[in-house]
C-alpha cells in the first residue's frame, strides 16, 4: 500500500502489532491453561499451582483417554456422523437453493415456499412431540436420527441461494441457449464456482454435528451409539467424570500402577482437548478457503 | 448451527437479481421445461413435513395443562391460562428486560469490538501475522459454552486470573459472577471475547475489496493513518455495518442460553435470568418435582412468535437501509 | 435448596473402599426421578429407640493397607470363610425378563475384560438366585436433568420401562391416570415376613404414598434417620496449631475460623456451597443452631403448619453467615460452587477447615493424606446458637418408591418381589452368609477383584475394588429399609471391638483393619446417637395445586434473597420484605393448603 516512514507511524505499527498479539494471546490463554491442567500432576492441580505451563509434566490423562474404549468408539460415531451429516446437508441444501435462486425463471409457489421454510426454521414442536414423531418414524435408537432431521438447514439454504443468485446471469443464459437443462446448469456451471460457499456451509454443518450432544442423549438408547459430545457431556458436566476419575485414580493408586496422577479435572480437560483437535485441524485449512471464497463471491456481484 | 453466524455471512453474497416482469405463463410448457426445479424441492418438502411440521402439533401443549402421564389427549385444555400465568408472575418483566438488555449489549459491544478489531488488523501488513492472529481469535467460536463455562468460572473467581490482575493495581476484586450489577457485563464481555474474532472475519473479507487507489490518493493528500481509516476504510464497510445491525435484530430475544446456564446462580437471577433459562428451568427441569411442560411451551411459543416477526422485520430493514434482499 | 440429595449408597456404589465417599454419581442405572422435593420429607411418627451401635469409644486399629500387584499362585492360600447365599424364594424357568433403565459402568469395566452389562458378577448373581433377567430399555446419561427428560418423554409417548422410581406429584399423577400396576394381592401373598417387618408394612408412613384406598402401587425405598443427615467436621490438626479447643457454639466457630485466618493457616475457614441446605458441604446445622430450618414445614402451634424459612431464627442465622462472609471467613465465590466438586474441594484443597457433611464423608483426610499427611478430620459437635439450640436438617427417610407400569405381567411383579425377599434376607443376615461385600458397596466380594491374598495369605484390597457391579436398580444390592445401615454396621462394630483379632476370619480382619471402615462406623454411630437434634419437615404429602403452581417461583425468590443477603448485595432488612412478598405471592395460600392437609392426617 503506502510507505509509512514517520516516527509516529513506526510507533503506531509497533503498538499495533503488540495490541494484536496481546488480543490473540487473550483468546488462547484459557486454552493454554486447560492444556497445562491436562498435563499437570494431581497435587499441582489441587494446590492451584498450574498457570500457563504444566507442573510436574505427565501424559497419563491422555494415555487413559486414548485407552478408554467408549471414548474412541464415540469418537468414531462422531466422525461417521459428520461425514454423512455434512453430505446429506450439502445435497439437500444445493437441491433446495437452486430452484429458489433462479429468479429469472418464474416458479409456482416460490415465495410461499420460502416463507414456509423460514417459518419451519423458527418454530419447533418441543421435545416431547419431536421425540414421539421420531419414534413413530422408527428413528429412535437409529443412527439416521442424528443425520436426517438436521439435513435441511434453512440458513445454509439462504446463504447458498444468495450465492447462486450472484453468479452472472450471462453464463446461465448462454448455457440455456445451448439447450442446457437445469441439471446441466446446476452441475456444470453453478457447483464448480460455488466451492467456497459450499466449504463454508460444510464447516458450519460439520462443527454443528461435531458439537451437538442433546440428540444423542435423548434418542440413542445405548451409550455405545452416542456421539462424542454426548459422551463428554455425560462425563464432564454430569459428574460422571468425578466418579470415573476418582474410581480410576483410586484403583490405580492401590495397584501402585501407572495411572496415579489421574484427576477428574485432568481427565475431563484431556477429553475435551482430544475432542477439540479435529476442529482445530480442519478450521485453519478451511478458513483460508472460505475467506477467499467470500471475497470472490462479492467481487463477482 | 448458530443462525446468527450464518446470517453474518449472508451479506457477502451479491444483491438480488432484478425482479422479473409478470408475463403470462403457459404452465404446461413451463412444467415440461422446468420440472427439475420442482423435483429438486421434494427432499426439502418431505424433510419439512416429517421433521418440522409433523411434531408441530406440540405447540398445542401451550394451551393445555399437560401431564406426561395423561398424555396429550387426556390433558385438559386451559385456553390462554399458561400465557396469563407467565405474564402475571413477578418474573415476566424482569426476564424480558434482562433478555433484551443482555442481547442488545452483546450485539452492540460485539459489533463495535469486531469492527475495531477488523479495522486495526487490516492495518497489519504481515500476511503471516495477520492470519495467525485471525486463527487464534476465532478459535473460541468453535467451542461450546459447556466446555468454556467451567473454565471461566475459575478464571473470573475472586482469586482468579482476572482478579489477580485487578488487585495488582490496588483495586477491589470484581465479583463478576456474584454482583447483579456486574453480571450482565460479564456475559456481554465473555460473549464478545468468544465471538469478536469470528465477527471480524466478515468485515475483514469486505475490507479487502476496498480499492487501494483510494488509500494512495488520500496519502498524497496528506491524510494520516487514522484519517484514512476513518474516511476510507470505515465508509467502505458502512453498508455492511448497517446490514449486520439490521439482521442482528432477529436475535434480540435470544440472549445466549448455554452461556447463561453455565454461569448464573441465584444471586444474579435478578439481572441474569433470561427467557431461555426460564423456559429451561420451568419447562424441562422443573423446580422440585415435575417440569411444567405447558408453561415452558407457552413461553417458548411467545419467544418463537416474536422472534419470527423480528426476523421478518430485520429482513425488511436490511432491504430498506442496506439495499440487501435476503430472500 | 434441598434438591439433588444423594444417598450414601449411591455415593458408595461408585466408590472404592477409601475414596468411595468422594464420588457422586451412582452406578449409572436408576437416577430416575431422583430429585427430592422440598415438601416431601420425613415425619418421624413413632418413637425411635436410640440404640447405639457403638457403646463405647471406638478404639481403632490402624493397619497400613498393603498394595499388592501379584497374588500368590492358586492353592497357596486358603479362604477361611465360606460365602453362601439364601435359598431362592421361588424358581422361574425360564427366567423373567424386566426392562429397566440399565447402564454399564463402561468407564470402570476392566479393559477388554469379559464383562459387560449383561455379564458381570452382580448381574449373574441376581439371575442365578432370583431368576430375574434385567434388560436394558435404554442407558442413562448419569445426568439427572437429561435422564428425567428422557424418562418423561418415554412415559409421555406411552413407552415406559417395566419398573422405575417416582415420587411426589409425578407419582400421584401416575396413580391417578392408571399408569401403574396395582399389586396388593401379589405383595401380600409373596413378600416375606422379614421384608414386611423391615419395611414396616403397612404402618410405616412411607407406605402412605403408595397405599391408597386399599390398593398398592409401589414399594417405598426407605433409609434410616442417620444415613444422610449432616454432621459437623473440623480439622483437628489446625485446632492444635492455634491451641484452641473444640468449638461448641456458633461464636466458638467464629473464633476458631478467625484464629486460623489470622495465623495464615487457611484462606477462609468455613466451607459452604451455593445450596444452604443440601446433601454435602452445606450450612444446615448453622441454621439449626437458631432452631429453624429453611425449607421445612413445622407446627405453628395451632394445629397447622408454617414455613420455617420465614422464621426470625432464619433471619438471625443469615445475619450470622453474612457476618462470616463479610469478614472473609467464607469463600467469596462459594455461591458459584456446587456441593460437589466445588464445596468438597474447598476442604480438600485446604481452603476451609470446618464443614458439614453426612457421616460417609468422614474420610476426606484419608483421601488426601498421601499428599497432605497432617490433615486430620474429626467430628465437631453440633454448634449451639445463642439460645443453646442445636439442629440439623432431617433428610428424607423414604426415597422415591419403586413402581411398575400398568399391564406388566403379574408373574414378573411376583418374581421381583421374590427378588426383594432374597435381597433383604441377604443383607439383613450378611454375617451369616459371610458375604462381606455387603459392608462397603452392597456387592459381591470376589477374589482377584475386590480383594486378593498378599504374600502372608492375608486378605488385602484387590486390583478392581468397587468396580463392575453394574446392576443397580431399586432394591438390587440395596433393599432399602430403615434399619439397613444399622444391620450392616452392627456386626462390623462387633469385630472391631474384638480384642483377639485371630478369632476373626481373614475377610473380617480385612474389613475392620480399614481406617475408612472404622470411620464409617464411628460416623454413623454419631449421626445415629444425635438424631434428637433433627428438625423434621412435617409435610410429606403430595403437593396441592397452590403449591405446585406457586412454590417454584417462591423457591427462586427465597434462594435469591437468602444468598443476596449473605453476600451483602441486599441489607438484612430485605428478609422482612421477603416474608411479606412470600406471603402475598401465594405463600399464604400454600400455608393454608398445607395446614389443611396436616389437620386432615392428624384427625
Amino acid at each position: 500500500m503506502i510507505a509509512e516512514n514517520s516516527l509516529g507511524d513506526r510507533l503506531f505499527t509497533i503498538f499495533l502489532y503488540l495490541m494484536m498479539a496481546l488480543l490473540a494471546f487473550l483468546c488462547v490463554a484459557p486454552f493454554i491453561h486447560v492444556i497445562s491442567l491436562s498435563l499437570s500432576s494431581n497435587a499441582a492441580i489441587k494446590m492451584g499451582a498450574v498457570g500457563l505451563w504444566p507442573v510436574d509434566f505427565h501424559t497419563q490423562n491422555y494415555q487413559f483417554v486414548l485407552k478408554e474404549p467408549q471414548f474412541m468408539r464415540s469418537f468414531g460415531v462422531s466422525v461417521v456422523r459428520v461425514v454423512f451429516g455434512v453430505s446429506a446437508m450439502l445435497i439437500m441444501t444445493i437441491m433446495t437453493a437452486y430452484p429458489l435462486s433462479r429468479d429469472s425463471v418464474p416458479m409456482f409457489g416460490r415465495t410461499p415456499f420460502k416463507m414456509i421454510m423460514l417459518f419451519s426454521g423458527m418454530f419447533g414442536g418441543g421435545l416431547i412431540p419431536t421425540y414421539m414423531a421420531m419414534r413413530s418414524l422408527h428413528l429412535t435408537n437409529n443412527f439416521l436420527v442424528l443425520i436426517l432431521p438436521g439435513a435441511l438447514a434453512v440458513f445454509s439454504v439462504i446463504l447458498v441461494m444468495n450465492f447462486f443468485r450472484g453468479i452472472p446471469v450471462e453464463l446461465t443464459e448462454a448455457a440455456e441457449l445451448d439447450g442446457a437443462s437445469h441439471w446441466d446448469i446446476l452441475f456444470r456451471i453453478f457447483l464448480p464456482v460455488s466451492l467456497p460457499v459450499l466449504a463454508t456451509i460444510s464447516l458450519f454443518s460439520a462443527v454443528g454435528h461435531w458439537n451437538s450432544w442433546f440428540d444423542g442423549v435423548i434418542y440413542m438408547d445405548e451409550i455405545r451409539m452416542w456421539p462424542l459430545q454426548s459422551y463428554l457431556y455425560a462425563r464432564v458436566t454430569s459428574q460422571m467424570i468425578q466418579k470415573s476419575g476418582t474410581a480410576a485414580g483410586g484403583t490405580a493408586e492401590r495397584m501402585g500402577q501407572s495411572f496415579n496422577e489421574l484427576t477428574p479435572e485432568g481427565l475431563s480437560t484431556a477429553m475435551i482437548l482430544v475432542a477439540t483437535i479435529p476442529i482445530l485441524l480442519v478450521y485453519p485449512f478451511l478458513q483460508r478457503y472460505f475467506v477467499k471464497g467470500l471475497t470472490l463471491g462479492s467481487v463477482k456481484g | 448451527m448458530d443462525s446468527s453466524v450464518v446470517l453474518k455471512e449472508v451479506e457477502l453474497a451479491p444483491p438480488a437479481a432484478p425482479k422479473v416482469g409478470r408475463a403470462k405463463i403457459n404452465w404446461r410448457t413451463h412444467f415440461q421445461q422446468h420440472w427439475p426445479l420442482y423435483v429438486m424441492l421434494i427432499p426439502a418438502i418431505v424433510s419439512m413435513i416429517l421433521f418440522r411440521f409433523y411434531p408441530m402439533w406440540g405447540i398445542l401443549f401451550a394451551f393445555k395443562k399437560y401431564s406426561p402421564v395423561a398424555g396429550f389427549a387426556k390433558s385438559p385444555w386451559v385456553g390462554l391460562k399458561n400465557f396469563s400465568r407467565f405474564f402475571s408472575s413477578d418474573y415476566a418483566l424482569p426476564i424480558l428486560r434482562n433478555t433484551i438488555s443482555i442481547a442488545v449489549g452483546k450485539i452492540v459491544v460485539g459489533q463495535i469490538v469486531a469492527i475495531l478489531f477488523a479495522l486495526f488488523l487490516n492495518e497489519v501488513r504481515s500476511h503471516f501475522f495477520k492470519r495467525t492472529v485471525q486463527t487464534m481469535t476465532t478459535l473460541a467460536h468453535f467451542l461450546s459454552w459447556i466446555i468454556i463455562g467451567g473454565m471461566m468460572v475459575q478464571i473470573l473467581s475472586t482469586k482468579g486470573a482476572v482478579n489477580q490482575i485487578v488487585t495488582s493495581f490496588g483495586l477491589e476484586p470484581i465479583r463478576f459472577l456474584s454482583d447483579p450489577a456486574v453480571f450482565p457485563w460479564t456475559l456481554i464481555g465473555l460473549e464478545t471475547w468468544k465471538e469478536f474474532g469470528w465477527g471480524a472475519v466478515i468485515y475483514l473479507a469486505a475490507l479487502t475489496n476496498i480499492n487501494p487507489e483510494l488509500y494512495e490518493a488520500a496519502a498524497v493528500d496528506g491524510a494520516d493513518r487514522f484519517q484514512r481509516m476513518r474516511h476510507i476504510t470505515l465508509p467502505g464497510i458502512k453498508t455492511l455495518i448497517i446490514l449486520m445491525s439490521c439482521l442482528s435484530l432477529g436475535g434480540i430475544l435470544s440472549a445466549g442460553f448455554e452461556q447463561v446456564l453455565v454461569l448464573y446462580n441465584p444471586v444474579v437471577y435478578k439481572t441474569g435470568d433470561i427467557l431461555d433459562t426460564y423456559i429451561y428451568r420451568v419447562g424441562l427441569v422443573g423446580s422440585g418435582g415435575m417440569p411444567d411442560y405447558s408453561l415452558g411451551t407457552a413461553v417458548g411459543l411467545l419467544q418463537g412468535g416474536v422472534g419470527f416477526v423480528l426476523i421478518l422485520v430485520s429482513y425488511w430493514l436490511a432491504d430498506k437501509f442496506a439495499n440487501y434482499r435476503v430472500f | 435448596m434441598h434438591s439433588s440429595r444423594l444417598t450414601r449408597r449411591q455415593m458408595l456404589r461408585a466408590g472404592v473402599v477409601a475414596s468411595g465417599a468422594t464420588l457422586v454419581a451412582a452406578c449409572t442405572p436408576n437416577v430416575v426421578k431422583e430429585t427430592v422435593e422440598v415438601k416431601q420429607t420425613v415425619v418421624v411418627k413413632e418413637e425411635v429407640e436410640v440404640t447405639s451401635v457403638v457403646e463405647k469409644q471406638v478404639t481403632t486399629v490402624v493397619e497400613k493397607e498393603v498394595v499388592v500387584t501379584a497374588t500368590p499362585g492358586p492353592g497357596e492360600c486358603e479362604m477361611d470363610w465360606t460365602p453362601t447365599f439364601p435359598e431362592p424364594f421361588k424358581k422361574y424357568d425360564p427366567p423373567v425378563e424386566v426392562n429397566i433403565v440399565l447402564g454399564e459402568r463402561y468407564d470402570s469395566l476392566p479393559e477388554n475384560g469379559p464383562y459387560n452389562k449383561y455379564n458381570n458378577p452382580m448381574y449373574n448373581r441376581i439371575l442365578e438366585h432370583t431368576d430375574v433377567r434385567y434388560m436394558s430399555k435404554w442407558e442413562p446419561a448419569g445426568d439427572p436433568a437429561a435422564d428425567s427428560q428422557k424418562l418423561n418423554t418415554a412415559i409421555a409417548s406411552g413407552d415406559p420401562p417395566d419398573m422405575w422410581q417416582a415420587s411426589g406429584t409425578f407419582l400421584q399423577e401416575l396413580i391417578d391416570f392408571g399408569a401403574l400396576a396395582e399389586f396388593k394381592e401379589i405383595w401380600e401373598a409373596t413378600a416375606s415376613p422379614l421384608v414386611k417387618e423391615k419395611k414396616g408394612y403397612p404402618d410405616h408412613y412411607a407406605w402412605k404414598q403408595v397405599l391408597q384406598d386399599g390398593k398398592l402401587y409401589g414399594i417405598p425405598m426407605q433409609s434410616g434417620p442417620a444415613d444422610n443427615d449432616d454432621i459437623g467436621f473440623i480439622r483437628q490438626d489446625w485446632l492444635d496449631k492455634v491451641g484452641m479447643k473444640m468449638p461448641e457454639t456458633i461464636d466458638d466457630i467464629t473464633e476458631v475460623a478467625r484464629a486460623w485466618k489470622k495465623a495464615g493457616i487457611c484462606e477462609y475457614g468455613i466451607a459452604a456451597s451455593k445450596q444452604l441446605v443440601t446433601w454435602m458441604v452445606d450450612l444446615a446445622p448453622v441454621l439449626g443452631a437458631y432452631g429453624h430450618m429453611p425449607g421445612a414445614w413445622v407446627e405453628d402451634g395451632a394445629g397447622g403448619l408454617t414455613y420455617d424459612s420465614l422464621s426470625d431464627g432464619v433471619k438471625q442465622a443469615l445475619a450470622q453467615i453474612r457476618s462470616w462472609y463479610a469478614e472473609g471467613l467464607m469463600d467469596p465465590d462459594f455461591i458459584t460452587y456446587d456441593p460437589y466438586p466445588g464445596g468438597y474441594q474447598s476442604v480438600s484443597s485446604e481452603k476451609c477447615g470446618i464443614w458439614f457433611s453426612p457421616f460417609w464423608n468422614y474420610n476426606i483426610d484419608l483421601n488426601v493424606n498421601e499428599k497432605i499427611p497432617e490433615f486430620l478430620q474429626v467430628i465437631m459437635p453440633y454448634p449451639k446458637g445463642p439460645e443453646g439450640k442445636q439442629g440439623r436438617w432431617a433428610t428424607m427417610s423414604w426415597g422415591a418408591p419403586v413402581i411398575f407400569r400398568a399391564g406388566l405381567d403379574p408373574v414378573v411383579i411376583e418374581a421381583l418381589i421374590n427378588n426383594l425377599n432374597w435381597q433383604t434376607e441377604f443383607h439383613a443376615n450378611w454375617e451369616k452368609y459371610q458375604q462381606y461385600g455387603a459392608f462397603d458397596h452392597d456387592t459381591a466380594f470376589l477374589e482377584g477383584w475386590d480383594w486378593a491374598f498378599d504374600e502372608n495369605c492375608e486378605v488385602v484390597i484387590g486390583p478392581y475394588p468397587g468396580t463392575w457391579h453394574c446392576v443397580e436398580f431399586g432394591w438390587n444390592n440395596n433393599p432399602g429399609y430403615p434399619s439397613q445401615q444399622y444391620d450392616i454396621y452392627a456386626p462390623a462394630f462387633k469385630w472391631m471391638n474384638e480384642p483377639d483379632k485371630t478369632k476373626l476370619n481373614k475377610a473380617q480382619r480385612y474389613l475392620v483393619s480399614s481406617k475408612a471402615n472404622q470411620r464409617s462406623v464411628e460416623g454413623f454411630n454419631y449421626s445415629y446417637e444425635t438424631q434428637a437434634v433433627q428438625i423434621v419437615n412435617q409435610f410429606w404429602g403430595t403437593p396441592g395445586p397452590k403449591m405446585t403452581e406457586r412454590l417454584p417461583d417462591l423457591k427462586t425468590l427465597e434462594d435469591t434473597v437468602f444468598l443476596n443477603i449473605i453476600v451483602g448485595n441486599d441489607p438484612i432488612e430485605r428478609f422482612d420484605e421477603f416474608v411479606q412478598e412470600w406471603k402475598a405471592n401465594g405463600g399464604d395460600d400454600i400455608t393454608a393448603e398445607v395446614s389443611a392437609w396436616y389437620r386432615s392426617i392428624n384427625s
